[in-house]
């Protein structure tokens, strides 16, 4: 135990920041849901958000036969649980709520719940179309996540530590965009993917009506909504302090330089949805397997490299 | 203060819109996607998403008889309007709109729905708002949208495939449904069989088609078509081909999962109609369509026929340059890819034999790029497939 690193104290934020995470991460939902809203030319932007989300609270609940409940609703539930317990390492401002020795792992754990939450949603409903919707979540994590891993892990190589105020104080001099373009666009396309969004939103597509959310109705859908969307903003968050220096900037305070940040690639994944089309697993696997994790691995040497090469 | 007729009313600025085609009555159909494109009314994808039930046209019997078995599934509070004269849509939109924002009947609605009354309340065609129990009196209204195993595979649309999940090939039933089958599949396992019809309401399907399917995983391992009330339908007259083209490529494009260039299809469409000038927009949307090297790597290689997806779509997209007024074509465009020819949208039966051994995602590519004139089917020779 003597051998570690001791860390320069307070690292996180006080406890009641905890409480505080899921309302501000709420509130950058809702501001995320608006800008889409005026992405897709909708004329009342600034109402959807309300109007939906009181249109799936006065829903009534539905129930397909033979589904097994607990199993979805357990489902829908994790994924805005997921997304927050995600978010509780992320730096905001200078510090975040948990500053975990293990941020980047924790991150990636959480994140992976997704799989199953989704898989349980899809099956839970008894439904074909449910049930195609949430093996096609599966088969889309296969394709995305060693890539993904592989480039959040290049970010932690690059400043050698899984916590991300250090890996956010190793990008002092240079943001490791610089250093690792190929990480950060992979990073960028794993953050849609994880939260199926934009083109790879094959999992919950209309021509499978819907998906694997396909037979969910008033809170349980706003629940398995929310809990995506809240997904979305997470990844969105965690590119600031992994590749684009977390507070660092000139004149603004850190949090400022944070949310700026954080709405710039927010706003970049809301137009790749309306960008590309949605990309299906069957022909995407591929590109993934056979280019992205080799160019992913090779950066992850080239940086390798240059940490030996400066240490 | 009541919290729920404060939410009803924010709730119905807003409502989600199933549209249920009618095979021939396609000028509702359109009339009615437009007015939702002008109050910013999202398309329902399914039942459990939707707010108002909108049938645009008058059903057969057939239809009609799924229409209500999907109507036994929406949840509440919700609205049933049944649109006619297109001219007819803003008033019916309006009435449904009422509907949902009126604490009482959906109140009652809901309570009843769930203490086993009857369920289906309406707004007719010409009738305006009922208030008393409606005239849907032989569905009952089961408890949180039970019923839709009973009426299975013959009407549920497209969910009406709860085909008992994924347990061993026993036979027997679960909760009244027959258990899953096995069969040999592609790989030489044996895997489960699920039978489930597709459509007549899937998000951008033709209209009254239903390919009834059996699926091992999401493979096509036997499929057969029909159209719902073959002969019923009186085929629907374009005013013209570049509209109709226009109609088929936003639902290609809905289906390819694009929706912002798949609305911009439809808004041209409807521009195009209303008698609007669209030349320059339709060719900024081909451009983008045979720009976009990610959508051609998607659809390529999906055998539809003679041709592939990718083929059949370079000839839909031509087919729209050449029914559009000839000041179309500012020059600029890249070159078009190449292949195929002119398709002949073929009968529901052959549509069928092209989907064996597709998977879901591309099954729906190719029902959506070969576009089968379901109008003339029904009116002329799709009775031999009823």
């Amino acid at each position: 135990m003597g051998e570690m690193p001791v860390v320069p104290d307070p690292a996180a934020l006080p406890w009641w920041s905890a409480l505080l995470l899921p309302v501000l991460l709420g509130f950058v939902t809702w501001l995320a849901l608006v800008g889409d809203a005026a992405f897709a030319g909708e004329r009342a932007a600034l109402a959807v958000p309300g109007r939906e989300v009181a249109r799936l609270l006065v829903g009534q609940r539905r129930r397909t036969v033979a589904g097994d409940v607990v199993l979805g609703r357990i489902g829908a539930g994790v994924l805005p649980v997921a997304a927050l317990l995600a978010a509780a390492v992320l730096p905001l401002g200078e510090r975040p709520v948990a500053d975990l020795s293990v941020g980047v792992v924790w991150f990636n754990a959480m994140e992976v719940l997704a799989w199953a939450a989704v898989w349980m949603v899809g099956w839970g409903s008894n439904s074909a179309l449910g049930l195609v919707g949430g093996y096609r979540f599966v088969a889309q994590g296969l394709a995305y996540e060693l890539p993904h891993m592989f480039a959040i892990i290049t970010a932690a190589l690059g400043a050698e530590s899984l916590r991300l105020t250090t890996i956010v104080d190793a990008q002092r001099d240079l943001w490791f965009v610089v250093i690792m373009p190929v990480a950060f666009v992979v990073y960028l396309m794993s953050a849609a993917a994880m939260a199926f969004w934009g083109p790879f939103d094959a999992p919950v597509d209309r021509d499978v009506a819907g998906g694997a959310a396909a037979e969910l109705s008033g809170v349980d859908r706003l629940v398995f909504a929310g809990g995506r969307w809240l997904l979305l903003v997470t990844a969105a968050a965690m590119a600031v302090p992994l590749f684009l220096g977390g507070g660092a900037g000139p004149l603004l305070p850190a949090w400022v330089w944070v949310a700026v940040k954080t709405a710039a690639v927010l706003a970049l994944l809301l137009w790749l949805r309306h960008r590309f089309p949605t990309v299906r697993m069957d022909r995407y696997v591929e590109f993934a397997w056979v280019v992205l994790i080799p160019l992913t691995i090779a950066q992850a040497l080239a940086v390798a490299l240059v940490v030996l090469g400066g240490a | 203060m009541d919290l729920t007729a404060l939410l009803l009313r924010i709730a119905a600025r807003r409502p989600h819109v199933l549209v249920v085609a009618v095979p021939g009555a396609t000028g509702s159909r359109l009339a009615l996607e437009a007015a939702l494109a002008r109050r910013g009314w999202p398309i329902a994808t399914g039942p459990a998403d939707a707010d108002v039930l909108a049938v645009a046209g008058t059903p057969g019997p057939g239809l009609a008889a799924v229409v209500d078995a999907v109507w036994e599934q929406v949840p509440g509070p919700r609205a049933r309007i049944e649109v006619q004269p297109p001219a007819d849509v803003d008033e019916r939109l309006d009435a449904a709109s009422a509907l949902l924002a009126d604490v009482e009947h959906q109140r009652t609605e809901v309570v009843g729905g769930n203490e086993g009354h009857h369920g289906g309340h309406a707004v007719h065609g010409g009738h305006g708002t009922h208030d008393g129990p409606a005239e849907h009196g032989d569905h009952a209204g089961h408890p949180e949208h039970h019923d839709h195993a009973e009426h299975g595979g013959e009407a549920g649309g497209d969910h009406a495939g709860h085909g008992g999940g994924h347990h061993h090939g026993h036979g027997g039933t679960v909760a009244g449904l027959p258990m899953a089958e096995l069969g040999p599949d592609r790989d030489g396992l044996t895997l489960d069989r699920l039978h489930i019809p597709l459509g007549p309401l899937l998000p951008d399907w033709p209209a009254g088609l239903v390919v009834r399917v059996t699926l091992q995983g999401d493979v096509i391992q036997e499929a057969a078509a029909e159209v719902l009330d073959a002969g019923h339908a009186v085929p629907f007259g374009w005013p013209s081909a570049a509209a109709r083209e226009l109609d088929g490529l936003a639902r290609f494009l809905g289906v390819a999962g694009w929706p912002s260039a798949a609305g911009e299809a439809r808004r041209l469409r409807d521009a195009f109609l209303a008698g609007e000038r669209v030349s320059a927009g339709v060719a900024g949307l081909l451009r983008r369509i045979r720009r976009s090297r990610t959508l051609r790597r998607l659809i390529r290689g999906i055998p539809a026929g003679p041709a592939d997806v990718a083929a059949l779509l370079a000839t839909k997209l031509a087919a729209i340059e050449a029914a559009l007024p000839v000041d179309s074509r500012p020059g600029a465009s890249p070159a078009p890819w190449r292949g195929g020819r002119t398709p002949v949208p073929p009968e529901p039966g052959d549509l069928a034999d092209l989907l064996v051994g597709a998977e879901l995602a591309a099954a729906r590519l190719i029902v959506a790029v070969l576009d089968p004139d379901i109008d003339r089917a029904a009116a002329g020779t799709g009775a031999g497939h009823g």
